[in-house]
């Protein structure tokens, strides 16, 4: 899919987001890496069936980054891709709208910690790729195109959905 | 979904998984009726995907202030 609509300047395809924290880069750093399960809102934003009482980041590149259950249990949301302390971290976000984990639907979030004053803070954040959900829909086409007819699909679709 | 499946030389379960990937990702909508799965296509995904992303970070990223600006204060207390 290209999606090239920008309205206000904004990309459709890219979350970002920048924070000032009061706290210095190495401690920032310490805290969403190796304490996320202080602050990840687990209670909502989880994919186990277990209660979530932990949310973990392996501290190396392709280290696994997942949530664990309060039966011992695991479930991945997605893997490391850069891991440069204090200043950079990259995972991949595998897990899709309805909170599933979907090793095919890679997105990315970046976090810099970008020293600012004597002892601040500033995170940049940035949810990139999400034109890849787009992808798979783009996926599904070429594989309609090959092996049927994807305007009788559409057809199939809209009728199906008004039946 | 029997429909979809029909109309190409594709197996059931596979048109059947690509459907979950795309209800997934919000791609297409999904309802019941009867013993029957109707999909219909969703053409705001993407973008309702990023305004949930967008929304959801901003409170992810507010307790993390908290979480992080704590233990700036306790380390500096034990300093």
């Amino acid at each position: 899919m290209t999606e090239q609509k920008t309205s206000g300047g904004i990309d459709p395809n890219t979350v970002r987001k920048i924070m000032s924290v009061k706290a210095p880069p190495a401690i920032a750093w310490r805290v969403f890496t190796e304490k996320m399960g202080t602050w990840w809102p687990l209670a909502q934003y989880k994919i186990g069936k277990a209660k979530a009482v932990d949310a973990v980041v392996e501290p190396r590149v392709g280290g696994r980054w997942y949530e664990r259950g309060d039966d011992g249990s695991t479930c991945q949301w997605g893997s490391v891709l850069a891991w440069e302390p204090p200043s950079r971290l990259v995972l991949s976000w595998d897990i899709s709208a309805d909170w599933q984990y979907d090793a095919t639907l890679k997105t990315e979030i970046e976090v810099r910690f970008i020293a600012e004053g004597r002892d601040g803070t500033r995170i940049e954040l940035e949810h990139r790729h999400l034109d890849r959900f787009g992808a798979r829909r783009d996926e599904m086409r070429r594989i309609f195109d090959t092996e049927g007819d994807w305007g009788r699909v559409l057809e199939m679709f809209a009728r199906a959905a008004e039946a | 979904m029997g429909e979809i499946a029909n109309g190409m030389n594709v197996s059931r379960p596979a048109v059947s998984q690509h459907l979950q990937v795309l209800k997934a990702a919000r791609l297409v909508k999904a309802r019941a009726e009867g013993t029957r799965r109707l999909y219909a296509v969703n053409p705001k995904g993407v973008e309702m995907l990023r305004t949930w992303l967008d929304g959801f970070w901003d409170e992810a990223l507010v307790a993390f202030k908290e979480a992080a600006e704590l233990e700036a204060a306790s380390e500096r207390k034990h300093r």
